[in-house]
């Protein structure tokens, strides 16, 4: 109530002066008659009354100070002054706001991501309860029997669920066609994150059972783009993949899964090879109170147990429970906070502009700002104008940072290589813009704080004698900090930079084992009808072969079942004979005959596949290189054979195989990931692939096309496969540099942001030196003209300003370095190929620092090589 | 609220008080008012009530309404609050304490 | 003898978009090798502009101008510098020393400037020091000295290069008539010992000092009188004939 009343009195301040006005007039009056009443005569009472009242105005000034509303309406005044100062200075507002909305922009667009990846909880109920079961040291999934054993058999978990792969498989209702990926679920995968249908029912024990009926659960966005969101789409018939489906669910609409699934389909424990492998992804609900500790516990009983029935594959010697929401953002926490310190470092930057910039200007208000102290203005009141200011200026720079964060957050969230859980979860929400506005006020306050220090260390006295001249030394000191500070934090993130794109340039420069200059590769999933067997897929793979090779500039066309470098699949393989040759994970390929030809992979002993090894003829198969020495160092491989599926005797992935014998040995092809060093890799023909195993193994076909000249190849071979089945789907054709591109895409946003922020430091640092080199010159003029009285030529002019740019750069690189030093072993997760202390790297980074500040002091340097002698001398 | 002033200001804003404890008055009444009371033996500036009055309001000792005063001139009334009465009495009770401790003070120097 | 310093008919305009302000007008002067040449006249009247083209801190806008015999009106700005850094010897009104080097620093500067050699250097200025008397003060800074000192170090400053003349331009304007005195007998001590000056200022007492005071008036010379006897020159305004 009484607040308000105040806030009034603000908008009443008229009325309230001219009541205080109507009542000591009032009072005068009374006064006045009295005096006449006792006998003076007018002029008499006038004076004796004002007389007996004191000094009106000095009165006056005393009230207005008691009234409830005083400090409002001068801070409102103060405000209004602050106000009237930066429109006064559009050049000074324009940069000082430009600079801190870059700063604040940069941070609250980067603190989005990391609120909405690493700190928002995740969009599902009681997210804490959250585990993701794996290997223990590592992300390794679990195999079906540990799943299943688990399940059945877990102490702690509420609810647990299983998932495989996505694949992208074709939807027909009706006569609508669709493409859409689904995920194979267990029923446990909904209660585990705690969902429910909205509309239909879960998976039912049947449905998962091997041969049970087929059933599908649409996403909520599926059932409104392809079913129009009709209520009778549960329970209808769908093709989904060519075969039969029904719906009996459909999902709530705030529903999102990392693997962005449009359906969910039965997970299927059938024994098959798939089922060996460690490929099930597992998620478990804790029940309610217990800890991830006592979950760990209990676990590890469960899995002794497990092991004491199935025994325990080599290295496989527990369990462990991951933080769903850790495991999630595991793979990108160091980026993000190491993006998220650089943007730190970029505000800290901007902010120090702006400080720099108002030293610089209450140094030429020091005149203004002495009066104000003579007029008797307590020093409160200066500190609250002063940050009045500032605030203003972080309110603007705020304003404008949260537009700034609001465009850059587009570019960045389409531009993030993560798969995210919802990238529609990073926003500018409530968290992050109170971010913003907190962020904002601490750096009008630093700066604030720094323009007043400043300020009250004036001496009153000799501010107003000789303010102009002399009171100049301590802004410059502490301006010159400010910069030597700046350029330090922007030599360590140029290291850093540095030392990213350094990595990236390693990862561009590792060997990849073939030549993927003009070769193409032309990725597609294999319909049914084509996968149902082996010589089905290889006619598909043959016809479209042969329209590839029919394309002008084609020279050789070939097929794989994995694209080289980008993608991975293996299995356990043995030496035939020897138990202890065996590898349980072994990069494992089916190949056309003229792959190596095409790759220009070499060849280095024995022979490539031909048209004569085929399903009827002798098991072949062809290792690399780096097999090749492994197992059988000097002697020669070939002759020798192996066993597809077999580790250390045992049969595993449900294939029984007669061993295979090595006809040809090529040289090391890279599998997955220009950073993982190259993995023994066996081939062998497509003709000869276990037939039980196509639905796994070769659903989908990557062709690798050379060819010369580019321009409508791309479209022609997509043609070719066309031109084969026009109902084929082609899901990529792509150079293979692009591929290979496409894998260093999180190192490559690593560098791209870190380089784009250090770049901005080093030019908000570059003109901040500017600006006190240039502040240096102006107050050198005159001893500018007295040197050259003396006969300093120009060069000694030159040599004398950008040496002080260049003292002041060298402090801050010597900080910068040591900074450095104690900060890019925070980067070692992110490097490759190069350590964090690289010391050419260092010194590139801070060579480039020096040039930059060489050019920001040549220009106020240049200027003072212009100061015309005659007039500096006059000025005094 | 206790708040320490100084004697001067102390005993002016009593007086105050005490004064408008009666009936609601204008400045220049109370101006009047003290004068009279106190014989013209405290003879403050006028003026200086004003910041006071200023002062009193804000604490919300007393409030302030315009109204007609006696030959029907507009005037700003001042009136004791509730929190003003109670603030009153508690500096009446100061007071009397204080004046009772100074007088015997000046008694037993002066016996 | 081949004077000096000699100026022909030389012109200073200072042009603004508005109005020409003609400084200089036709001015026509020599000095000898040796000679204490006082410019004298009201303020305004032009001659801390001709001591500065003298001095080639400007260029005369006509008009000829040799130094040593040699034409050096037209020369580009470093041969400017090079030559105020070897012939001429400034002393301002104001001092101007550097408050930020020491006073030894500050009279060894227009050496630095030469690129001469750091023991020469020292030897120098130690040299030049002792002669004005401030060799105790050397590690001093400007503002520890008094304007008198500062005056005296402004001196040893002009006399390090060894110039063919020393310019002071109201040497003694910031100075009380006790060191302004003081400074005064220090440039004729220096002039008896065979230096030439050319010296500015308005205060007919120190005027006295020179062998020949030249009057300006309004940017011309209007009159000139030497020291043993006055001789009012005739031809007043007009080029020599």
């Amino acid at each position: 109530m009484r607040s308000l009343r105040k806030f009034g009195a603000l908008f009443h301040k008229e009325r309230a002066e001219q009541e205080l006005d109507d009542e000591m007039r009032f009072h005068l009056e009374k006064q006045i008659e009295q005096n006449v009443a006792a006998g003076m005569s007018a002029e008499e009472a006038r004076y004796a009354a004002l007389r007996q009242f004191g000094p009106v105005e000095a009165i006056k000034e005393e009230c207005r100070q008691n009234r409830a509303a005083y400090f409002a309406e001068t801070l409102l005044a103060d405000l209004r002054f602050g106000v009237r100062q930066l429109r006064r200075n559009p050049g000074f507002t324009a940069v000082a706001v430009i600079t801190l909305a870059l700063g604040i922009g940069a941070n609250t667009a980067m603190f989005s991501v990391i609120y909405g990846v690493l700190l928002r909880p995740l969009p599902y109920p009681q997210p804490n309860r959250l585990v993701r079961l794996t290997w223990p040291g590592g992300n390794e999934d679990l195999t079906a029997e540990q799943f299943k054993f688990y399940h059945d058999h877990s102490p702690v978990f509420e609810s647990t669920g299983a998932y495989r792969g996505l694949s992208t498989v074709k939807l027909e209702i009706g006569k609508s066609v669709h493409w859409i990926r689904t995920l194979p679920v267990t029923r446990g995968f909904f209660p585990a994150l705690g969902v429910n249908p909205v509309m239909g029912r879960n998976f039912t024990p049947d449905e998962e059972r091997s041969g049970g009926p087929e059933a599908v659960v649409l996403t909520h966005e599926l059932w409104k783009s392809a079913f129009g969101s009709a209520p009778n789409a549960l329970g209808r018939q769908v093709q989904l993949a060519d075969q039969s489906f029904t719906v009996v669910g459909v999902l709530p609409a705030w529903f999102k899964f990392v693997d962005p699934a449009d359906a969910f389909v039965p997970l299927r424990f059938t024994g098959s090879s798939a089922d060996s492998g460690s490929n099930t992804s597992a998620i478990a609900r804790l029940k309610p109170g217990v800890t991830l500790s006592k979950a760990h516990a209990a676990m590890a009983i469960v899995f002794k147990e497990f092991a004491g029935i199935y025994g325990s594959h080599p290295g496989e010697v527990g369990v462990a429970l991951i933080p769903y929401q850790t495991f999630l953002t595991g793979g990108y926490r160091p980026s993000l906070l190491m993006l998220f310190g650089a943007v730190g470092f970029l505000l800290v930057i901007a902010c120090a502009n702006v400080a720099s910039l108002l030293l610089a200007r209450s140094a030429s208000r020091q005149k203004e700002i002495s009066v104000r102290l003579a007029l008797g203005a307590s020093r409160l009141r200066l500190l609250r104008q002063f940050f009045m200011e500032s605030i203003l200026l972080a309110v603007a720079g705020g304003g404008a940072g949260i537009v700034a964060a609001f465009w850059m957050l587009n570019g960045l969230v389409s531009s993030i290589p993560w798969d995210l859980l919802a990238t529609d979860r990073i926003e500018l929400s409530i968290p992050v813009l109170v971010f913003a506005l907190l962020i904002s006020l601490a750096s009008s306050v630093a700066f604030g704080l720094a323009s007043f220090f400043q300020t009250s260390r004036l001496d009153l006295n000799s501010a107003l004698k000789e303010g102009w001249s002399r009171a100049g030394g301590g802004h410059t000191r502490m301006r010159k900090a400010i910069v030597g500070a700046q350029l330090a934090l922007s030599l360590m993130m140029l290291i850093g930079a540095a030392l990213l794109i350094e990595s990236l340039h390693n990862l561009y420069e590792q060997p990849t084992g073939f030549d993927s200059r003009s070769l193409y590769a032309v990725v597609t999933p294999l319909e049914r009808s084509h996968a149902a067997s082996v010589t089905g897929v290889w006619n598909f793979d043959q016809a479209v072969m042969q329209h590839m090779r029919a394309v002008p500039g084609v020279k050789s066309a070939a097929v794989i079942n994995e694209m080289p470098v980008a993608s991975q699949f293996n299995i356990p393989v043995q030496r035939a004979g020897h138990l202890e040759d065996s590898i349980g994970a072994m990069q494992f390929r089916t190949a056309s005959p003229d792959l190596f030809a095409t790759m220009h992979v070499p060849l280095l002993r024995g022979r490539t596949f031909t048209e004569a090894d085929t399903a009827a003829s002798q098991p072949v198969i062809i290792i690399s290189e780096s097999l090749a020495r492994e197992w059988w160092g000097s002697q020669n491989p070939i002759g020798d054979q192996v066993i597809l599926g077999m580790y250390q005797g045992q049969s595993f992935a449900g294939l029984t195989e007669p061993p295979r014998t090595v006809v040809g040995v090529v040289g090391d092809v890279r599998a997955m990931g220009l950073d993982v060093p190259m993995q023994p890799t066996v081939y062998i023909p497509v003709t000869q692939a276990p037939g039980n195993l196509m639905s796994q193994w070769m659903r989908t076909a990557v062709f690798l096309v050379r060819a010369v000249g580019t321009a409508g190849v791309a479209a022609a071979l997509r043609r070719a496969v066309a031109d084969v089945d026009s109902t084929q789907r082609v899901t990529m054709t792509q150079p293979m540099t692009e591929v290979i591109a496409g894998t260093v895409s999180r190192p490559r946003f690593n560098s791209i942001l870190l380089g784009l922020f250090a770049s901005l430091a080093l030019f908000l640092s570059a003109l901040g030196l500017y600006g006190v080199i240039s502040y240096w010159v102006t107050q050198r003029t005159h001893e500018i003209g007295i040197r050259m009285a003396l006969g300093a030529q120009k060069s000694d002019i030159l040599r004398m300003v950008i040496g002080q740019g260049i003292k002041l750069t060298l402090i801050g690189v010597t900080i910068g370095i040591v900074g450095a030093f104690g900060l890019t072993r925070f980067l070692s997760s992110l490097l490759y190929g190069v350590k964090p202390t690289d010391p050419l790297t260092f010194m590139a980074a801070s060579l480039a620092l020096l040039l930059v500040a060489l050019f920001a002091c040549f220009i106020p340097a240049r200027r003072a090589t212009n100061v015309d002698p005659m007039v500096a001398l006059r000025w005094e | 609220m206790e708040r320490s002033v100084d004697l001067l200001q102390g005993t002016l804003d009593l007086l105050i008080l005490k004064t408008l404890d009666p009936e609601p008055m204008h400045g220049w009444g109370i101006a009047q008012r003290i004068q009279q009371v106190s014989k013209d033996v405290l003879q403050v500036q006028q003026g200086s009530l004003y910041p006071a009055l200023y002062r009193l309001e804000r604490q919300g000792w007393i409030s302030s309404e315009w109204g007609a005063s006696e030959n029907n001139r507009r005037a700003k009334y001042y009136r004791l609050t509730k929190s003003g009465r109670k603030q009153l009495e508690r500096e009446t009770t100061h007071w009397q304490r204080f004046s009772t401790a100074v007088a015997d003070i000046l008694q037993a120097a002066s016996s | 003898m081949e004077p000096l310093i000699k100026l022909e008919g030389v012109i200073k305009v200072f042009a603004t978009e508005e109005v020409e302000t003609h400084a200089i007008e036709s001015v026509n002067l020599e000095i000898q090798n040796g000679e204490y040449v006082s410019i004298s006249g009201p303020s305004g009247c032009g001659k801390s502009t001709l001591l500065s083209l003298i001095g080639l801190l400007d260029s005369p806008t006509g008009g000829r101008y040799w130094l040593k015999g040699q034409p050096v009106d037209g020369l580009g700005f470093n041969e400017r510098a090079r030559i105020r850094n070897r012939d001429i010897g400034f002393i301002f009104q104001s001092f101007n020393l550097i408050g930020d080097l020491t006073v030894e620093e500050n009279v060894e500067l227009p050496l630095t400037y030469r690129g001469m050699a750091s023991s020469e250097r020292k030897r120098r200025v130690k040299d030049v020091l002792e002669r004005v008397g401030m060799a105790h003060r050397m590690k001093h800074y400007p503002a520890q000295l008094s304007g008198g000192e500062q005056q005296r170090v402004a001196v040893a400053r002009a006399l390090a290069g060894e110039p063919a003349v020393l310019l002071a331009d109201e040497p003694t304007g910031n100075l009380d008539s006790k060191n302004g005195e003081a400074v005064m007998q220090l440039l004729s001590e220096l002039h008896r010992r065979g230096a030439t000056i050319c010296m500015v200022t308005h205060d007919p007492r120190f005027a006295a000092h020179a062998d020949r005071v030249v009057h300006l008036t309004d940017g011309r010379v209007t009159g000139e009188e030497s020291a043993e006897g006055k001789i009012q020159k005739s031809e007043v305004g007009s080029p020599q004939s």
